[in-house]
């Protein structure tokens, strides 16, 4: 078993005029200034080359125009749009954020991060890269639905929580679901094969929490812990990814 | 985080490489076997051997990147042994298999390799760094539009960033001009002054660069 990975192994103090031989170290950098590098890095490249912003928003456009067309002046169910709204973000997520690694490896890029940044920092870099994509998708994808759907909106403040929980849930399992499969060779297969254990029970639990979200009937206790859950989860995953990620990134 | 550190000193005075009997496999065949060898600061070590012979390999070893199945590295500065993680902080590597970001300009490649490492964000010294590689004439330009050349310049410029006491050098002239080629004498020899580099090649050019050659056989020994 592994250690408890330390966050302090890249930390440091900044460097101070080095008084003897062994003082003269090459500077510790705090592992939240790599992460913060890592993420200014990869949102600068995601505005240029829009890879997986196009992914994730055409999915989810397409989805809903579907939707859309099919209800044409009907109303769906509060159930049933709770679900098929997390439907689309689930495949939008996979469709969107599955090359956030193997897009590192790919390139050959990975070998020069692994030789300047700890692994952690890399993992959170990464999973706030992928925050950012899924929120920007829900601000998008979540409005329009409900407008399509015809989805009543009793406390809105409820929603904007259950959405962020799910949000937070699908970005941690996209991060640390893409490096596990990074340096695979069928990475599609695999992609699914370890997302939907994942994933499935964050999924029903969004679909809950949504539907009672939506929910007149639904008392405040009821929002509070489906999105205490949703946070919950989330953050299983990413104590689970700070775990395993160092190995996996450090795997040959 | 300091500004980028001005050329001199500011790292161990003595830094020492230690290869025992280092094997590497892949699947059932060993491309490196039973190397071994000591290298002190102040020295440059040529790596030779036929194509496939296992050069990137052990160079990749000594950056850490791969771990030996057979042997052992030991980096050590000041008489003070460095553990794996430890050691990339002294580590500077530049290799054909060193990607670059495409959609990044040569000025933000070396604004985020500083950031990485700990220095301060300083335009200025961004591009003295560009300029030292001869990229200062266009630091917009991104890499996607570069030459092969000029994404070789770039990749000094990132793995020198940091003045590391360690230069791992993979094919150092692979795609450079005469000027690329003095840039790089330049650089191994203010890598002597530093620390230990070690050069990674066939070319006469690239192994005369450094002060003994290990060579390596087809059969990886």
């Amino acid at each position: 078993m592994t250690s408890w990975p330390s966050l302090t192994r890249c930390c440091g103090s900044a460097r101070t005029v080095p008084e003897t031989p062994a003082d003269r170290a090459p500077v510790s950098v705090g592992w939240m200034d790599q992460a913060l590098a890592v993420y200014r890095k990869d949102l600068r490249v995601e505005l240029r080359e829009r890879t997986a912003l196009a992914s994730l928003v055409l999915f989810v456009l397409t989805s809903l125009v579907v939707v859309g067309f099919a209800l044409t002046g009907g109303v769906m169910e509060p159930g049933v749009a709770a679900s098929l709204l997390w439907v689309v973000m689930f495949f939008a997520t996979f469709a969107g954020l599955g090359h956030t690694f193997v897009a590192e490896e790919e390139t050959g890029t990975a070998a020069g991060l692994r030789l300047s940044a700890c692994p952690e920092a890399i993992l959170a870099g990464k999973l706030m890269m992928n925050l950012t994509l899924l929120a920007v998708v829900a601000v998008v994808a979540v409005p329009l639905f409900v407008a399509i759907a015809k989805l009543p909106v009793p406390a809105v403040g409820r929603l904007i929580a259950v959405v962020a929980g799910g949000v937070c849930g699908l970005a941690s399992a996209a991060t640390v679901i893409g490096a596990l499969v990074a340096k695979a060779r069928a990475r599609g297969v695999l992609f699914g094969a370890i997302g939907f254990p994942i994933v499935l029970p964050l999924l029903m639990m969004t679909a809950v929490a949504t539907r009672h979200a939506i929910s007149p009937l639904a008392g405040d206790w009821m929002w509070l812990r489906d999105a205490g859950g949703l946070f919950s989860y989330a953050t299983m995953l990413v104590a689970a990814s700070v775990l395993v990620f160092p190995i996996i990134w450090e795997s040959n | 985080m300091d500004p980028l550190p001005a050329p001199g000193p500011s790292y161990p005075s003595d830094v020492v490489v230690k290869l025992t009997g280092v094997g590497k496999r892949f699947d059932r065949k060993w491309v490196v076997k039973d190397i071994t060898g000591r290298l002190t600061s102040g020295s440059v070590l040529g790596i030779a051997g036929p194509n496939g012979s296992g050069k990137s390999t052990l160079v990749k070893m000594i950056a850490t990147l791969l771990h030996p199945d057979r042997g052992s590295i030991s980096i050590s500065a000041d008489g003070r042994p460095l553990d794996w993680h430890e050691r990339r902080r002294y580590i500077g590597w530049v290799s054909p298999d060193t990607g670059l970001y495409r959609a990044l300009t040569g000025a933000e490649h070396v604004r985020f390799f500083a950031r990485l490492h700990g220095l301060a964000d300083n335009p200025e010294a961004v591009l003295s760094a560009l300029d030292g590689v001869g990229l200062h004439a266009r630091p917009g330009l991104i890499v996607g539009a570069y030459s092969s050349g000029m994404a070789q310049r770039l990749r000094y410029a990132c793995a020198t960033l940091h003045q590391p006491p360690i230069l791992l050098l993979d094919e150092p002239h692979m795609a450079l001009d005469a000027e690329g080629l003095r840039m790089v004498r330049r650089v191994v020899e203010q890598q002597r002054r530093r620390g230990v580099c070690i050069v990674a090649g066939n070319r006469d050019d690239e192994l005369a660069l450094a002060d003994s050659v290990l060579r390596i056989g087809s059969d990886g020994a």
